[in-house]
């Protein structure tokens, strides 16, 4: 039944899904286009400074881009968390507690699904921020310098980091690594949570679920922020950051998914 | 008797004040319509949200077919809620999917048939259709299946006379013989002569549970009338 779950909700979802990455890919193009401009060239030195209309339009479309990328990133959060309140606490949610499965195979179908969109528009972000860079680094640098040099460049940058402060780049990346593709689900997790535990007050329950969830990225980050202050140099600074949101995150999920379970188990209430 | 519900000492307490089902306890037969019927906030609607499991009791026990509720009576019970629950967005053909999925004692042609007969498009998405029309397409993916319950809260509440009529054509003509119909209403005269037995309820307390002819022949009256001298203001 799992199956058959994850089938309907990827079914329920792939509309808003596909319109998010087909958006961002119309303002990567967008952002890519704004770094053809003269001015982008001129900064290199090589040419003749010349600030005109397709300047001003190039800076506008890079601030417009910013923008729209972060409506995206927060707009699959709303989009996903919207969903889970809708189906599983409005009158949709007489049809998915009647179903003949588990309380733990809704919940991981829909914390399955939510996190295979939220890691397409994490990895389409990065392919964007990086066509992004790339060209505007491309514009910019010198002739002769070459993409393998700028990857080259940061690496060694990290490796003198870590010859400097104790850092260990490898492991930093690693974990950053691990930490985004178990974070498409966990945030996820903490998310359908915070919104569930908004069940267990009378009234204003939506805004409420809104609310525990932001209590609760703050809490997160109390709880790094001082688990990070015992650090005495930024070496050990940096190689724990990653581990630390690795491991609260995880934590945060593992409570949150338990706190979903017991609502729709014992508190759950439909108007 | 073959009994399929099983109720005992069961109670919903949403608060100390608000005991919505207060220590019910009855025993209801297989192949039988039974009315569940009483004045607003006597409990009924709690009462069919605990045989589905939308509701913990507070205390009590329910079991369905021998087993507490849970997925395995889930499989087995047909429920028509008291509101729209499809989502807008869907068309009447993926809900038939989804049902197909879901229930193994679905049959899709004869929804296919039923929606047909009713005029309506399976193509359409259901946030198209009046409020009229999808109450009745609701009506159809829960009698299109071979359940062993069928629990319809509040079924006819809401339509003109004529719909009332397709209504209740459509739940006496493909209702599984051998299974129980759970029908909750206010509107006790339009579904009185398909009834086999009531259970009034008042306050969350189970007042009577009796059958149809027992009504009639004990004092005289018909359902509707005796309904009405029970629970008079």
């Amino acid at each position: 039944m799992l199956g058959k779950l994850i089938k309907h909700e990827w079914k329920g979802t792939y509309r808003m899904g596909c319109l998010m990455l087909g958006a961002m890919a119309a303002i990567t193009f967008l952002g890519w286009l704004s770094f053809r401009a003269p001015v982008w060239k001129s900064m290199n030195g090589g040419s003749e400074a010349s600030f005109g209309w397709l300047d001003i339009f190039s800076m506008f479309t890079v601030m417009i881009y910013a923008m729209l990328l972060a409506c995206i990133t927060f707009g699959i959060r709303i989009y996903l968390g919207a969903r889970f309140y809708k189906t599983m606490y409005t009158d949709e949610g007489y049809l998915t507690h009647t179903l003949p499965v588990t309380k733990n195979q809704i919940l991981a179908s829909k914390i399955l699904v939510s996190g295979l969109w939220t890691l397409f528009i994490l990895l389409s972000v990065c392919l964007s921020l990086f066509i992004l860079v790339f060209s505007m680094v491309w514009t910019v640098i010198p002739e002769g310098f070459l993409p393998a040099d700028f990857f080259a460049a940061v690496w060694e940058m990290m490796e003198e980091m870590e010859s400097v402060f104790g850092f260990r780049a490898a492991h930093f990346v690693g974990m950053w690594i691990v930490a985004s593709l178990t974070g498409v689900f966990t945030s996820n997790a903490i998310l359908f949570g915070a919104i569930s535990l908004g069940q267990l007050v009378p009234r204003a329950r939506l805004l409420m679920g809104i609310l525990f969830y932001i209590l609760i990225l703050v809490a997160e980050q109390m709880l790094v922020s001082m688990f990070r202050s015992f650090a005495t140099t930024i070496g050990v600074y940096m190689n724990i950051n990653m581990d630390l949101r690795f491991l609260i995150d995880l934590l945060a999920a593992a409570l949150l998914y338990a706190a979903s379970y017991l609502v729709i188990s014992r508190k759950l209430n439909l108007a | 008797m073959n009994e399929l519900i099983e109720i005992q000492g069961l109670t919903k307490a949403y608060d100390a004040q608000h005991v919505a089902v207060n220590n019910v306890s009855l025993m209801l037969p297989q192949g039988k319509i039974i009315g569940l019927l009483g004045p607003n906030g006597s409990g009924k609607t709690t009462l069919i949200k605990m045989l589905n499991g939308l509701l913990t009791p507070t205390q009590g026990v329910i079991r369905i077919g021998g087993r507490p509720v849970g997925v395995e009576t889930k499989a087995h019970v047909s429920y028509l809620p008291d509101r729209t629950y499809l989502s807008g967005n869907k068309k009447v053909t993926q809900i038939l999917d989804f049902f197909c999925d879901f229930y193994a004692d679905f049959s899709r042609e004869r929804a296919i048939g039923m929606l047909g007969s009713l005029g309506v498009d399976p193509d359409a998405r259901m946030g198209t259709l009046s409020k009229g029309t999808k109450e009745k397409v609701q009506l159809i993916l829960v009698m299109s299946r071979e359940a062993d319950l069928y629990i319809l809260d509040e079924p006819i509440a809401g339509v003109d006379p004529a719909a009332r009529d397709y209504i209740l054509r459509t739940i006496l003509n493909n209702y599984n013989p051998n299974a129980t119909v759970l029908i909750s209403t206010h509107l006790i005269g339009d579904v009185e002569q398909v009834l086999d037995e009531v259970i009034f309820m008042r306050y969350g307390h189970l007042v009577l549970y009796t059958s149809v002819d027992n009504i009639r022949e004990r004092h005289g009256k018909s359902v509707d009338a005796y309904f009405r001298e029970v629970f008079a203001c």
